[in-house]
């Protein structure tokens, strides 16, 4: 027992109890940036709304007299395209996650993201479209309502999409091995677990079109309580009167504002009804028809069933009848003939199957043909739109790349890039700090300020970062595209911080135990454990939350479209201002906002498949 | 009420990665058949083949054919709805709707046929089959409570009574005792002891003795290495196969030699 074979004193340890002020640089850091994101997160939107409810309140004129009308159209038009754009928008999305051929769910996936992508200015050209042909004398009140249904169906298809897909596949799976169709399992398991956030889409979806009707309203001038006036003045100068009248805020910056704090409550009070816990309801027990299609012992299981090549007959008969009732009635036209030939096709293979295969079967087919329709005519505008930018683009191939449209292009990319570094660290520092740092509480209200700040109507962001300027520069100095970069960044922030937030929630706790127990630094376990697993997620995020606030450029076309200040070049303002002057190129600038916008989508797919590993496929 | 199930040269197939290949076998009807087998040998596919509720999975297909007395259930006028409604299943994880109290999960498959059930009968339904489940007298205060509150092994009992609810002719369970307690365990096999009175039970089963207590005939499946396909090994009378099986492979593995 020498002193040679034994082992030297372990070296002494770093000291286990620390000094709440000598804890590590790096993690120190790491909490003051979380939490500066954080501040910055909540303080910019705070900020706008504040600054624009600072402006309304002392506006020198008082509410103007058309403030009262102005904003029951505004709630009326909006209401109304909500109620009718739900249920066809949840179908579009039913269609494309649960019912279409499992082959095409993906790709008509990505197409329904898309939709929701692609700013509301360009449907509001579909309107022209309509009214030039009709001589101008289609009711105008209902014309601006579909315009605002094809504006605000993509973004309740898209967000309900989003819930449809994470319905879990055991419980999808247990419902079809107790012997549900298709539709009973949607009606069973998707829907029950997707009622709450279809609620919240709800209210998403009316803060997107009371924007989208301010907005109509003041490109087409003035507002009667009945009808639009139509196709009023829908210059610059037109839109900037009704932002600012005397030198303050005019009647539609105080709608907005209004709007704003409407939308606010509404958003809180559905949030604090709907975050109680789901629970079984006793339900009452049905008397339905006996289930013809048998049931019970020795049942046959083949039969009472249509043919393949049912289908292959009743298309042709159909056209046939169609075809045949024209001719009767003298009346033709492609258009008719379609839309009559797909009405009495669906008809009549839905009596078919009610006839041969029973009444389930029967609301099974009814109900997947009633989706697929909604579908279509979800993406009837899109496909409308591009054929038309297209055929424009390719008409006048020298304005698609001329130089103020590139002008344009540019502005509209360098806001957007500008957006992005700015929102992405602050809204990820915010995430961070939200499931990290705060504790449950915390996390609890930042979820509620980011869904509140998520439904929040975009004009009023935009018309607060105008007032916002207008203090520092003097109302005919706003620098529009300063105004829309700072808006953009409002809108951007509580979807990051949102979409952060759940994909950081997902990353398995036992990881960052397990890096814990190996001795990691917090700031470490954050950066390569947290951050990284979550990494695929997070980029889709970003770009999620990207392609929905340029999709809600209806913001930008006011800010930056309409100021007078020394910035032309953004897409939106270019649109406007052609489709006011009826100039040359107004398609070539839709062409372009088409590619940026398909390009970012197609970014989001692409970036998060090549990046750390992937969340189920 | 029982039927005969024959499964003739089934494959199974995962996009380009064959799970199971040309399995050809008969169960008879009342009767209990029990899976036995290493881990990733295909048993958990077979059984979703048998109800087809294999091709809800993306990228799953079958090859060959499911004779359900006689009748080949991947036929092209055979309704999934109906094959699903005849040959329950009740899986591995216990998968209770969360949106639905105790009672309405019992009733969830009985609700889908709109039988007409007044209020009494849908009572007597719920206990019967809770009862046979062993779970009536634990959750019988509280029936329109979320299933969501019940423990992992009471809710895999409600599934079991769920599946039950509906009468299927034939029953597919998913390992239904693993990870529970012995008492547990004990009722569920009392339950397919009754259940085969008048039905046809497949179970898939890691036990060994729970496969020599409660089955009549037992199939053991392998693979020849991991990547490649499952096969049926060998498929006979329970106590010969535990007692004098034809393959080395079999004795291996019911000995403790392998896997």
């Amino acid at each position: 027992m020498s002193n040679a074979t034994q082992p030297p004193p372990a070296a002494p340890a770093g000291r286990l109890v620390v000094p709440p002020g000598a804890r590590s640089t790096g993690d120190r850091a790491a909490r003051a940036l979380a939490r500066a994101g954080t501040g910055a997160a909540v303080l910019i939107p705070v900020a706008l709304i504040a600054v624009l409810a600072c402006q309304s309140a002392t506006a020198p004129g008082g509410p103007g007299e058309g403030l009262g009308r102005l904003l029951a159209w505004t709630l009326c038009a909006a209401t109304a395209a909500v109620a009718a754009g739900l249920p066809v928008g949840v179908g579009a999305a039913l269609f494309a996650a649960r019912f279409a051929p499992r082959r095409a769910r993906r790709a008509l996936g990505t197409v329904i993201d898309l939709l929701a992508a692609v700013p509301a200015v360009a449907y509001l050209l579909l309107a022209q479209g309509l009214v030039n042909p009709a001589g101008g004398d289609v009711d105008r009140a209902v014309l601006a309502g579909l315009v605002l249904m094809a504006a605000i169906v993509p973004t309740i298809a898209s967000l309900s999409h989003g819930v449809f897909a994470q319905v879990p596949f055991g419980r999808m799976e247990a419902s079809l091995a107790l012997g549900a169709t298709r539709w009973e399992m949607v009606r069973q398991v998707v829907l029950p677990f997707s009622a709450r956030t279809l609620r919240s889409t709800a209210a998403l979806a009316l803060s997107r079109a009371l924007s989208e009707a301010l907005t109509l309203a003041a490109l087409f001038g003035g507002v009667r309580p009945d009808r639009l006036t139509w196709p009023g003045d829908g210059s610059r100068s037109g839109l900037w009167r009704l932002l600012l009248s005397g030198g303050g805020l005019g009647p539609f910056a105080l709608a907005a504002f209004a709007v704003a704090f409407a939308v606010l409550a509404v958003g809180l009070a559905a949030r604090a009804l709907t975050a109680r816990r789901p629970r079984g309801r006793p339900r009452r027990e049905r008397a339905g028809r006996p289930d013809s299609a048998g049931r019970g012992v020795g049942a046959p299981l083949a039969g009472g069933r249509l043919p393949g090549w049912s289908g292959a007959v009743l298309a042709p008969a159909c056209l046939l009848v169609v075809v045949l009732l024209e001719a009767l009635a003298g009346a033709a036209g492609l258009t008719g003939t379609l839309v009559g030939w797909a009405f009495a096709y669906l008809l009549a293979h839905l009596l078919v199957v009610w006839a041969v295969e029973g009444s389930r079967s029967a609301a099974d087919t009814g109900c997947r043909d009633l989706c697929a329709v909604a579908f279509a005519l979800t993406v009837l505008p899109l496909v409308s739109l591009l054929v038309r930018a297209v055929l424009g683009a390719v008409a006048s191939p020298a304005v698609f790349s001329s130089a103020p449209v590139l002008t344009a292009v540019g502005g509209t990319l360098a806001t957007i890039a500008a957006a992005t570094v700015v929102s992405v660290p602050v809204g990820l520092a915010c995430a961070v700090w939200s499931t990290e740092y705060a504790g449950r509480r915390g996390a609890r209200v930042v979820a509620s300020l980011a869904d509140a700040a998520v439904s929040v109507p975009p004009l009023t962001a935009g018309l607060g970062a105008l007032a916002f300027f207008g203090l520092l520069a003097g109302p005919a100095q706003v620098p529009g595209r300063a105004a829309a970069g700072v808006a953009l960044c409002a809108l951007m922030i509580p979807y990051i911080v949102r979409g952060a937030t759940q994909m950081l929630d997902l990353v398995p706790p036992a990881l960052r135990e397990q890096a814990l127990a190996l001795g990691a630094a917090t700031w470490s376990v954050i950066l390569r454990v947290q951050l990284a697993t979550a990494s695929a997620g997070l980029v889709q995020a970003v770009v999620l939350a990207l392609s929905r606030a340029v999709g809600a450029a209806s913001l930008m076309l006011v800010v930056s479209g309409s100021a007078p200040g020394p910035t032309p070049g953004s897409l939106p303002g270019w649109i406007v201002d052609r489709f006011a002057s009826g100039a040359d190129g107004l398609w070539a600038g839709v062409a372009w906002l088409v590619v940026i916008v398909v390009a970012l989508e197609l970014a989001g797919r692409v970036i998060p498949a090549r990046h750390g590993p992937r969340n189920n496929p | 009420m029982a039927r005969r199930v024959e499964l003739r040269h089934l494959s199974a197939r995962y996009g380009a990665l064959t799970a199971v290949q040309d399995v050809s076998m008969t169960i008879e009807p009342r009767s209990v058949t029990a899976f036995i087998g290493p881990s990733g040998c295909g048993k958990s596919t077979m059984l979703r083949a048998m109800n087809r509720m294999l091709e809800v999975i993306p990228n799953a297909r079958v090859e060959g054919r499911v004779l359900l007395d006689g009748t080949n259930i991947y036929g092209r006028m055979v309704d999934p709805v109906r094959v699903r409604r005849t040959v329950g299943m009740v899986y591995q994880q216990p998968n209770p709707f969360p949106t639905m109290s105790i009672r309405d999960n019992v009733l969830a498959g009985v609700h889908l046929t709109n039988r007409r059930l007044g209020r009494a009968e849908a009572d007597t339904v719920v206990e019967t089959c809770l009862r046979g489940t062993n779970l009536w007298e634990e959750v019988r205060e509280r029936l329109d409570e979320p299933a969501t509150g019940l423990s992992g092994g009471q809710q895999r009992r409600l599934c079991i009574a769920r599946a039950v609810a509906v009468e299927p002719e034939v029953l597919l369970l998913d390992e239904p005792c693993s990870a529970l307690d012995p008492i547990s365990t004990q009722t569920i096999e009392e339950l397919i002891g009754r259940l085969r009175e008048d039905r046809t039970v497949v179970i898939v089963t890691h036990n060994m003795r729970q496969a020599a207590r409660v089955s009549e005939r037992t199939a053991f499946f392998s693979t020849d290495g991991p990547g490649t396909p499952g096969r049926l090994v060998e498929y006979d009378d329970t106590a010969t196969l535990f007692s004098n099986p034809r393959h080395q492979q079999t004795e291996d593995y019911i000995t403790g030699r392998l896997g």
